[in-house]
C-alpha cells in the first residue's frame, strides 16, 4: 500500500509539498524568526527588491520571511481544527448511520440542522464565549467543520451499511465497534481522505476570515490569514503583500489535495493490486473465417447472414478482439439459440448485428440483413433499414425503457419515425401490438409509466415495441433471465407464438441450455469469442460433441439429474480477453486436451448433417473416446 | 444441529405499507439434513433466511435451535448464536469486504469460533473448500466468482456452525462453475454433519440438493414433502405450475401453466392466495367459489404430504402440452 502511494505522481508531488510545509513550520521560526520580526518603519510599504523578495508591509517587516515563519501557526491551527472535525465528525456521522432505524432518522435530521450553520458563525459564537484568539478559532472552526464532516461520513456509511459484506460480517459475529473500524471505515476511507484535505484547506480559509473580523489570530502573532487581511488593505501599493499569502494558501491546499488523492488510490486495492494469476501465451488474433469447410455461399433466402464477424475494444492501449470471427445464418421463421457463459461474446455478437456496439468498439466482417450488406447501405439509411427489419429485446426491461415517458409515447416513437405513420395510426398499431403480447386492457397500459408495470409486463411491452415495425428478425438477449420461471414460461410462449404466426426469425441468447433446446431449431455454442459447436436442438440433446458443450450439459442440475451423482465440474474459468490461450481456447480446462490443442486452433468443421464442431479430439479420429461426463471434480483452483 | 421454525412471521412497514413478508411458516431442519425452500422472487424466502440468522427482527412465531428458543433478537445477536447459525449470500462479489485480504477475512471469522475447539488456520480453511493457500494473500477482486463463493463458504464454516442458510448461492455464478460449488457443499455436509437451509428460485438445483422441499408463495408455505414425492407427485397446483415451468432438456415445451404475475404482497388475495392465477381454481372452474372465500392454509397440517389446497388432487392433472 505504501509502495502504491509513492508510485503515483500525485503521491510524490503531494508528499514533497507537505514535507516542505512541515519542515518550514518546524524550522522557519528557529532560523528566520528574528528576521521576520525585525522592522524598519522607514522601509514600510516597499515593493519587491533584492533585499526584500516580496517587499515589506507598513511597518517595514519583510513579507517573505514573515510568510515562512507564519507557516507554523497556520498549519497548527488548520491541522488542529481538522483533527477536531475528524475526531468529532466521523464517530458522530458513521455512528449515527449504524443506529437502528428510528434513532437513525432522528440523528441524521439533527445533523442536517447543524450543517445549516456556517462554520464561520459557529467560530464567531465560540469566540464570543471563549476569548477571541487562537484557541477559540481552532475549536470553533473544528466544531463547525465536524458537522459537514459527519454528514459526509454518514452518507458514505449509509451507502454501504446494507451491503452484503457488512451483513456477512454481522452474521459471523463481528461487533459494532470492529464493524465500524474494520469494515465500514476502510471502505469509505478514500472519500474521507479527500474530505480531510478539503477540510484542511477550508479551515485555512475560514481562519483567514476570522482574522479579518478580528476574531482570529491576534497581533503580534501572525498566520497566513492575518497576513492576507493586512495585505489586502494595501493591495494597490504593495500587491505582493496579499498575493504572497494567497499563493501560499493555494499551494498548501493543493499539496494536501494531492496527498488525499494518492491516499485514496493507495487505500483501494482494486485500483493497484494486479489481477492474480499468470498470463498465458497470447493467441494470434487471426480473424480468418470460422467455417473453414464451406466458404459461405450467399443464400438470398436467408433473412440474416453474418460472416467473419469480429468485435474489438481498445484495452490497455491495444485493440483486443472479443468476438473473433463468428458466422451464422438465419432462415425466415427460424429460431436459433446462442449459448455461452458471461464473457463468451454472445451478447456482443447480438449487439454487433444490431449495430449497437458503443464508440471505442470496432466491428469487422459482413452482416447482411434481408440480402442488404449493412456496410454498403448508405449511412443515412442504416437506421431505417435496422429500424424496420430488426428488433432487440434486452435482459433488463426496466433499464431499456425510459422511466419518465408513458408507454404510449415509447411505443409509437419508432413507428412514426421510420414508417411515417400519423399519431392516431401509430396509437392504433400500438394497441394492436399490446394485445398481441397478451397485455390485458391495452388502452390503460398505454397511459402508464414503466415503474407501474411488473417485470413480466415490462418485458411484454419491450417485445411489443420490437414488433411495432413488423421486423423480420428479433434478437432476444437473455429475455427471461431477470424473470421468474412461471413468467419465463409465459414470455417463451409469446416468443414462440410470434415466431409461428408472423414468421419472425428469432435469435435467442441465453446461458440456459434447456431453454434453448426446448425453443430453438438450431444452437450455436460460444466460448471465448468463437463458435465452438453448431448443431440442431435435437443434436444438442443427444449428440453434442465438443467437450465444452458436454461439460455445460452436465454442470447444471437438470430436472432429470440423478440426485446421488455428483455434477460435472469444469476446472478453471473462462479466460479474459487479455489471456486467451493459444490453440484451442478451451484446452486449459479440457480433460481431453492433447498437445495439438495448445498449438493449433481447431477450425469449425462440418461433421454430419448441419453439425459443426471446432475440436481436434472430438472429431480427429472416429474412435476418439468421449466419456459422457468428461472432466473430474478438480475444483477451479487455478 | 436441528433448526425449527414455528409460525414464523416477519412484517415490514406500517399502515398502508404494512407488508407481511413471511406469514406464519413452519419449517423443520433435522441435524445434518438439507431442507430446500423454493419460490418466486417476492415470496419471502430471502426474508426467512435473514430472519433466521438475525439480520431482520421477527414479528411472531418461534425459532428453536436443538429445542432451545432463540427467537428474541437479543439472543440471536449473541456470539454463541452467531457461532451456531451461519449464512452464505447470493452475490460473492458483494459479500466479501473488498478492502480485506482473503487471509484477513478468514482469520476474522475463525477468531469468533468456539474456544473449546482448536481454531482452523486460514490455509486449512482454504484447502477445505478446494483452494490453494496462495489465494490467502489476494484480495476479493483478484478471484473469480466461483473462488469468491468458496471463500464465503469457508468463512461461514470457520466458526464451526451447526446450521448454514444458503441463500441463492449459485445464481450469481457462471454455469460452468455452479456444479463444482454444489458438489463442494454436498461434500462438506457429509464431512461436517452441518444442516443446510437451501434457498433458491431454481427448482432443478433445489431438487438436486434437498432432502425435503417446502414451496413458498406470497409469504406462506403451500406445500412440503420429501424431495422425490414433491417432484414425482406434486399436490398443490402452484407446485405443479412451478415444476412445469422449468425448461427441460429432454422434454418438449409445455405452455405456461400459471397465468399472470405475483400479486402485490401488501394486499394478498382473499381466500387462497393463488386463486387469481390457479389453473384448477375458480378462474377455470366457476363452481369452486370456496377458493375465494376460504383460506386453505389450515388444511396442510392435516396431511402427510402437506399441501394447502382445497382441490389438491386435481393439481397433478393440470398440465397442457404445447401445440
Amino acid at each position: 500500500m505504501i509502495r502504491a502511494f509513492f508510485r503515483s505522481p500525485s503521491g510524490i508531488a503531494g508528499s514533497c509539498g507537505v514535507l516542505l510545509i512541515l519542515l518550514d513550520s518546524i524550522f522557519a521560526p528557529i532560523i528566520w524568526g528574528k528576521r521576520a520580526k525585525a522592522f524598519n518603519v522607514l522601509q514600510g510599504d516597499k515593493g519587491p527588491s533584492g533585499k526584500h523578495w516580496l517587499g515589506t508591509d507598513r511597518l517595514g517587516h519583510d513579507i517573505f520571511y514573515q510568510l515562512l515563519v507564519a507557516t507554523r501557526l497556520t498549519m497548527e491551527m488548520a491541522l488542529g481544527a481538522t483533527a477536531i472535525a475528524i475526531l468529532v465528525g466521523i464517530p458522530l456521522g458513521a455512528g449515527a448511520a449504524l443506529l437502528p432505524q428510528r434513532l437513525r432518522m432522528i440523528a441524521l435530521r439533527g445533523l442536517d440542522t447543524l450543517i445549516a450553520f456556517p462554520s464561520l458563525l459557529i467560530a464567531i459564537a465560540f469566540a464570543a464565549v471563549l476569548n477571541p484568539g487562537k484557541t477559540s478559532a481552532v475549536v470553533g472552526v473544528g466544531v463547525g467543520l465536524s458537522f459537514s464532516f459527519g454528514r459526509v461520513a454518514s452518507s458514505l456509511t449509509l451507502a454501504i451499511r446494507d451491503r452484503e459484506f457488512i451483513s456477512a460480517a454481522r452474521v459471523v459475529g463481528v461487533g459494532r465497534m470492529r464493524l465500524l473500524v474494520r469494515h465500514v471505515l476502510p471502505n469509505i476511507a478514500d472519500s474521507l481522505a479527500i474530505a480531510t484535505t478539503v477540510s484542511i484547506a477550508a479551515s485555512v480559509v475560514t481562519m483567514a476570515g476570522l482574522s479579518f473580523l478580528g476574531l482570529g489570530v491576534q497581533l503580534p502573532s501572525i498566520d497566513w490569514g492575518r497576513m492576507l487581511t493586512t495585505g489586502v488593505g494595501s493591495f494597490y501599493l504593495t500587491p505582493f503583500a496579499a498575493i504572497g499569502p494567497g499563493v501560499a494558501i493555494a499551494l498548501a491546499a493543493l499539496a494536501f489535495g494531492f496527498v488525499g488523492e494518492a491516499l485514496a488510490r493507495a487505500s483501494n486495492p482494486v485500483l493497484w493490486a494486479n489481477a492474480g494469476g499468470g498470463t498465458s501465451p497470447r493467441s494470434t488474433c487471426d480473424a480468418d473465417t470460422e467455417r473453414a469447410d464451406d466458404p459461405h455461399e450467399s443464400d438470398a433466402a436467408n433473412v440474416l447472414e453474418v460472416n467473419d464477424l469480429t468485435v474489438s475494444f481498445p484495452i490497455d492501449k491495444r485493440r483486443e478482439p472479443i468476438v473473433r470471427g463468428v458466422a451464422l445464418d438465419l432462415a425466415p421463421g427460424e429460431m436459433i439459440g446462442i449459448v455461452g457463459e458471461s464473457g463468451s461474446g454472445k451478447s456482443l455478437t447480438a449487439m454487433a448485428i444490431a449495430q449497437l456496439i458503443p464508440h471505442p468498439g470496432q466491428v469487422g466482417g459482413r452482416i447482411a440483413l434481408n440480402g442488404k450488406d449493412l456496410q454498403r447501405v448508405p449511412l443515412k439509411d442504416v437506421d431505417r433499414t435496422l429500424g424496420t427489419s430488426l428488433a432487440v429485446v434486452f435482459q433488463d426491461p426496466m433499464s431499456s425503457l425510459n422511466p419518465a415517458m408513458k408507454i404510449r409515447n415509447q411505443l409509437i416513437e419508432g413507428a412514426r419515425h421510420h414508417r411515417g405513420l400519423s399519431k392516431a395510426e401509430a396509437v392504433l398499431a400500438a394497441r394492436r401490438r399490446l394485445r398481441e403480447v397478451n397485455l390485458p386492457t391495452p388502452e390503460r397500459q398505454l397511459e402508464r409509466y414503466p415503474h407501474e408495470l411488473s417485470g413480466g409486463q415490462r418485458q411484454r411491452v419491450l417485445i411489443a415495441m420490437g414488433l411495432m415495425n413488423e421486423p423480420s428478425v428479433l434478437i432476444a438477449d437473455e429475455p427471461t433471465t431477470a424473470l421468474d420461471v412461471t413468467v419465463q414460461a409465459q414470455i417463451m410462449d409469446l416468443l414462440a407464438g410470434i415466431n409461428a404466426e408472423h414468421g419472425t426469425a428469432v435469435i435467442l441468447i441465453s446461458h440456459n441450455l434447456a431453454l434453448i433446446a426446448q425453443n430453438c431449431d438450431r444452437v450455436l455454442v460460444m466460448y471465448a469469442g468463437r463458435v465452438v459447436e453448431e448443431m440442431t436442438a435435437e443434436q444438442l440433446k443427444t449428440q453434442a460433441l465438443h467437450p465444452y458443450t458436454q461439460a455445460l450439459l452436465g454442470a447444471v442440475p437438470d430436472m432429470s439429474q440423478p440426485r446421488a451423482e455428483p455434477l460435472v465440474s469444469i476446472p478453471g474459468q473462462m479466460p479474459d480477453v487479455h489471456s486467451v490461450p493459444a490453440g484451442c481456447a478451451f484446452h486449459t480446462r479440457c480433460a481431453l486436451a492433447v498437445e495439438r490443442c495448445s498449438i493449433e486452433r481447431p477450425p469449425l468443421l462440418l461433421q454430419t448433417d448441419r453439425h459443426r464442431v471446432a475440436c481436434w479430439v472430438a472429431t480427429g479420429e472416429p474412435s476418439a473416446e468421449l466419456p459422457a461426463h468428461a472432466s473430474v471434480a478438480a475444483g477451479e483452483a487455478s | 444441529m436441528k433448526l425449527e421454525l414455528h409460525g414464523l412471521s416477519v412484517r415490514y412497514g406500517r399502515g398502508r405499507n404494512l407488508m407481511t413478508a413471511v406469514d406464519g411458516i413452519d419449517l423443520a431442519v433435522p441435524a445434518g439434513a438439507t431442507v430446500g425452500l423454493v419460490g418466486e422472487s417476492g415470496c419471502g424466502k430471502s426474508t426467512v433466511a435473514r430472519a433466521v440468522v438475525g439480520l431482520v427482527p421477527t414479528s411472531g412465531g418461534r425459532i428453536l435451535l436443538d429445542g432451545v428458543d432463540v427467537t428474541a433478537n437479543r439472543v440471536r445477536n449473541r456470539p454463541e448464536f452467531r457461532r451456531r447459525v451461519q449464512m452464505v449470500f447470493q452475490d460473492p462479489y458483494a459479500s466479501l469486504n473488498p478492502r480485506m485480504s482473503i487471509q484477513a477475512i478468514l482469520k476474522e471469522a475463525a477468531a469468533r469460533a468456539d474456544g473449546s475447539r482448536p481454531r482452523r488456520a486460514p490455509a486449512e480453511m482454504a484447502e477445505l473448500v478446494g483452494l490453494p493457500a496462495t489465494v490467502l494473500g489476494r484480495y476479493p477482486h483478484q478471484l473469480s466468482g466461483g473462488q469468491r463463493q468458496r471463500i464465503a463458504i469457508a468463512r461461514a464454516l470457520a466458526v464451526n456452525p451447526g446450521v448454514i442458510v444458503l441463500d441463492e448461492v449459485t445464481s450469481a455464478l457462471d454455469v460452468s462453475v455452479q456444479g463444482s460449488v454444489l458438489n463442494l457443499l454436498r461434500d462438506l455436509q457429509r464431512e461436517m454433519n452441518v444442516s443446510y437451509v437451501f434457498i433458491s428460485h431454481d427448482l432443478s438445483t433445489v431438487r438436486y440438493m434437498s432432502d425435503t422441499v417446502s414451496v413458498m408463495y406470497l409469504g406462506r408455505i403451500v406445500e412440503t414433502a420429501r424431495t422425490e414425492d414433491l417432484f414425482a407427485r406434486p399436490q398443490h397446483p402452484y407446485t405443479t405450475g412451478l415444476i412445469d415451468s422449468v425448461p427441460r432438456l429432454h422434454a418438449p415445451r409445455t405452455t405456461a401453466p400459471l397465468a399472470g404475475d405475483l400479486p402485490d404482497p401488501r394486499r394478498p388475495p382473499t381466500g387462497c392466495r393463488l386463486s387469481p392465477r390457479c389453473p384448477v381454481g375458480p378462474l377455470h372452474r366457476p363452481d369452486r367459489e370456496i377458493c375465494h372465500t376460504t383460506d386453505p392454509q389450515s388444511i396442510a397440517a392435516q396431511k402427510v404430504h402437506e399441501a394447502a389446497c382445497h382441490f389438491a388432487v386435481d393439481a397433478a392433472h393440470a398440465v397442457v402440452p404445447a401445440p
